[in-house]
């Protein structure tokens, strides 16, 4: 138990995990790996949406690309 | 000082909570600020408001603790889709948008609400988890049998486990899609009610019916086992793969359609509520007394949706399933923000947990009669300031035994779904019409839904039945109402109720209390205890010295589909749009009679919005990202320009025409952003508005083509090979769905958002 709290302790110190390593480390704990291409997709569609919902570039996207 | 932010969003009642040093200093729904009721969206508003009553600011926040694991989830949103495709289309279209968007990105919505901080870590609680600490951290145990059930969280619906001291741990699980949440709430969807919302209206509506379809439901839809768990027949529903929530087999086999939000409430609905109040009932005992002999306690703790089904609760408290019993008040998701928050500091930081005896659930903002008072001038609202609390009593005790409807709003905020006399609206519970009158003319509510009594602590037994030194502060169970003491028509059996319409059953009599005496002369009783909120004590015994009843009705304070009031200004304009006849907030007292023309206050409440809009607009920051990107095209045009003219010496007139038109426009863009900044609002809000249904076609097909050429063929592959994630063909003579914990997230895993 207590090694648990000490765990969590030092953890805290480290710098927080990236996005695209967290799903890779996600697949790898749960071995789910058929669900890889439809993660993968899915990121590359989160990445369109992310990228038209920038305040900058959100009015230009559609009417100019 | 550890200051831990709890946040609960995305699915419905979003909420946060703040904890500092081990004390919840502060909890608020984001439903109560934004006016929208049920509010999934992050929860902005609410971590600024516990900030600011706690007075701490957000650099200061230690920990943020999520109430669920966004990849736990996502990973059994994936598997429903590849168990049902392609039959699951519609669903999965339809919701990995907010995914992309919102869900997957916690950490991103937490660094816009607080900023970013170099030793500020996001840490990711269980769904069940969180509900479990929610109930036994602010529990009075120092040890007991935690259970929680609600629709779903991750991949549990519900949860068996223990806590002692500081730490709580899990043991057993039941998963999707076995839930009698969900085929709860199935059943509230085809009762014509919304689910999230309509649930309590099908539990009001139960005492109606008989329930004559109990036995179908057990024999046909769901398997109740004998340690509680289910298992649902899942030919019967539709949430996996489709909006709707029930298959059409399932008015089939009830022969009976499904009733749709506008169509008449008939006898059959109530029978249908009645029978799926006696299978939950049945599940609750059940897995209860299975949680009782796998942990050996004597005491439970009781969180998660179901946990709010205060029917079901008090055949907990009668059964004496367990000698103690404690609910958590915030049983809902809102109630996950706490258990995040609480469970990080109590059990990951290893701190000491000392029992409190009592938990408030007062943890929302509080306004004092200075700044009521000047809101009020503000709107120019005629009002009454009562410099002593007694005689404020005693008018408002004298105006309820004249039948006044009385709006009372006193101290800090309720966090959980009932108003518990912080923003109540309070009633004589002795009038008979009184109920009809609530629901109809000030609520705007079914007629059928009963009403709650607030009683002193000592007046309980008098008028319940209940014994002296009976508690219940935060409407968890009903009790059973006595009968009428002088008349003694219960008693008589001058009506048999059977014989009564639907209708008539509204009306009739059966206590000396009739407005919160439900048909099967139940009620949702509130105690006040003594010493816990002295205006409100000192209310019901004024009231009891002038009509020798301690017992008002007390129902949120909020109209139809609006959430309940969180700010003075919004109490006065639910006081405006209902019927209401007396609005208290501290010591200001607002008269209907006294008011003149409503229409010219309506208008400057209009317009006090209005300018509050304009105000929070013309504080946005310069608009420098479109200003660059409009500065970018202008120097892209002017390149390409000049290198067409170096290499190729001329223009075509349609180029020379559309990089002229283009350059113009980004400079006319380019000036008129920076001496006007709103105007890239504006431009941004037009184009949008043209362009969205285009970006949401261009969603649509990016999400179809992948539904179509990665997940059906997937999903087909994986099919032939025998996977089966939802386990839709596995048998249905399992001794118990109840499935140990496995992979029981410990340490460093808590920073992860999967198990």
């Amino acid at each position: 138990m207590k090694a648990d709290e000490d765990e969590f302790r030092l953890a805290a110190e480290e710098p927080e995990i990236s996005f695209l390593r967290e799903f890779w480390e996600f697949l790898k704990t749960n071995k789910r790996w058929w669900l890889v291409p439809i993660i993968v997709s899915l990121l590359l569609f989160m990445a369109l949406v992310i990228l038209s919902s920038q305040a900058a570039i959100g009015p230009w996207i559609y009417a100019f690309f | 000082m550890t200051a831990i932010l709890g946040i609960s969003a995305f699915y419905h009642d979003s909420a946060a909570a703040l904890v500092v040093d081990g004390e919840v200093r502060a909890a608020v729904q984001e439903e109560r600020l934004t006016r929208i009721k049920h509010d999934a969206g992050f929860p902005y508003r609410a971590i600024e408001t516990c900030l600011d009553i706690s007075n701490v600011t957000s650099q200061e926040i230690d920990f943020v603790a999520f109430y669920e694991k966004p990849l736990l989830k996502f990973e059994r949103v994936l598997e429903t889709s590849l168990q049902y495709a392609p039959r699951g289309y519609p669903v999965f279209t339809r919701t990995m948008p907010s995914w992309v968007r919102d869900k997957l990105r916690v950490r991103k919505r937490t660094r816009q609400a607080v900023g970013d901080q170099r030793h500020r870590r996001n840490v990711f609680v269980e769904h069940h988890e969180a509900h479990a600490a929610s109930a036994f951290y602010s529990s009075p145990f120092e040890e007991a049998a935690i259970l929680t059930l609600d629709g779903v969280g991750e991949w549990a619906t519900a949860s068996i486990g223990v806590g002692r001291g500081n730490r709580i741990e899990l043991i057993k699980e039941l998963e999707f899609p076995n839930s009698i949440g969900l085929l709860y709430s199935a059943i509230t969807t085809f009762c014509g009610f919304r689910v999230n919302d309509g649930e309590y209206k099908l539990m009001g509506l139960a005492p109606y019916g008989v329930p004559r379809y109990a036995k179908i439901l057990k024999e046909r839809v769901v398997h109740v086992r004998e340690d509680g768990s289910v298992r649902l027949h899942m030919d019967f529903f539709r949430f996996g793969y489709s909006m709707e929530m029930t298959h059409p087999s399932f008015e089939r086999l009830l022969g009976m359609a499904c009733r749709q939000e506008d169509e008449a409430l008939e006898q059959k609905h109530a029978d249908l509520a009645a029978s799926i109040q006696v299978v939950l009932e049945e599940v609750l005992l059940k897995s209860a007394r299975h949680a009782r002999s796998l942990t050996g306690m004597s005491r439970l703790c009781l969180a998660g949706g179901v946990a709010l089904n205060c029917v079901a609760n008090a055949r907990l408290f009668e059964e004496a399933v367990f000698e103690e019993l404690w609910i958590q008040p915030a049983a809902g998701d809102a109630g996950g923000a706490l258990g995040a928050a609480q469970l990080t500091w109590f059990q990951l930081l290893d701190q000491k947990r000392t029992v409190q005896p009592e938990w408030s659930t007062r943890l929302g903002p509080r306004f004092n009669d200075v700044s009521v008072a000047r809101e009020l001038k503000e709107i120019q609202i005629p009002y009454r300031h009562y410099d002593s609390s007694i005689r404020l009593v005693e008018d408002v005790s004298q105006a309820l035994a004249q039948g006044s409807v009385v709006g009372w709003f006193q101290g800090a905020m309720e966090f959980g779904p009932r108003a518990l006399g912080g923003r109540s609206l309070l009633a004589d519970a002795r009038s008979p019409e009184m109920q009809v009158r609530l629901n109809q003319r000030v609520k705007g509510r079914e007629s059928f839904r009963p009403f709650a009594p607030m009683v002193s602590e000592k007046g309980a037994p008098h008028f319940f039945e209940v014994d002296q030194g009976f508690s219940s502060p935060y409407m968890t169970r009903t009790v059973k109402v006595r009968g009428q003491r002088e008349s003694g028509a219960a008693e008589n059996g001058a009506v048999d109720e059977r014989t009564l319409t639907f209708a008539e059953r509204l009306t009739e009599s059966r206590s000396d209390i009739p407005s919160v005496t439900h048909v099967d002369q139940s009620a949702r009783i509130q105690t006040v205890k003594p010493g816990s909120d002295k205006k409100l004590e000192s209310l019901l015994d004024a009231f009891e010295a002038m009509t020798g009843v301690p017992v008002l009705i007390n129902t949120s304070f909020n109209v139809k589909d609006e959430p309940i009031v969180c700010h003075p200004v919004d109490a006065v304009k639910c006081f405006l749009d209902s019927e209401m006849d007396l609005l208290v907030i501290e010591n200001q007292v607002i008269d209907r009679a006294k008011m003149g023309d409503l229409s010219a206050m309506r208008k400057r409440l209009a317009q006090r919005d209005h300018s509050i809009r304009k105000q929070g607009q013309k504080t946005q920051r310069f608009p420098w990202g479109v200003v660059a990107v409009a500065g970018l095209l202008l120097a892209y045009f002017v390149l390409r320009l000049v290198l067409t003219l170096s290499f190729a010496k001329s223009l075509s007139e349609v180029d020379l025409w559309r990089l002229g038109v283009l350059s113009l426009l980004s400079v006319s863009s380019m000036i008129m952003f920076s001496v006007w900044p709103q105007s890239s609002r504006l431009a941004q809000k037009l184009l949008i508005g043209l362009l969205k249904p285009l970006g949401q076609g261009l969603s649509l097909v990016t999400l179809t083509l992948i539904y179509g050429f990665v997940v059906v063929p997937v999903a087909l592959l994986m099919r032939m090979r025998g996977h089966d994630p939802l386990g839709l063909r596995s048998s249905h003579k399992d001794d118990s769905g109840w499935q140990t914990r496995k992979g029981i997230p410990k340490g460093r895993r808590y920073f992860r958002q999967f198990r």
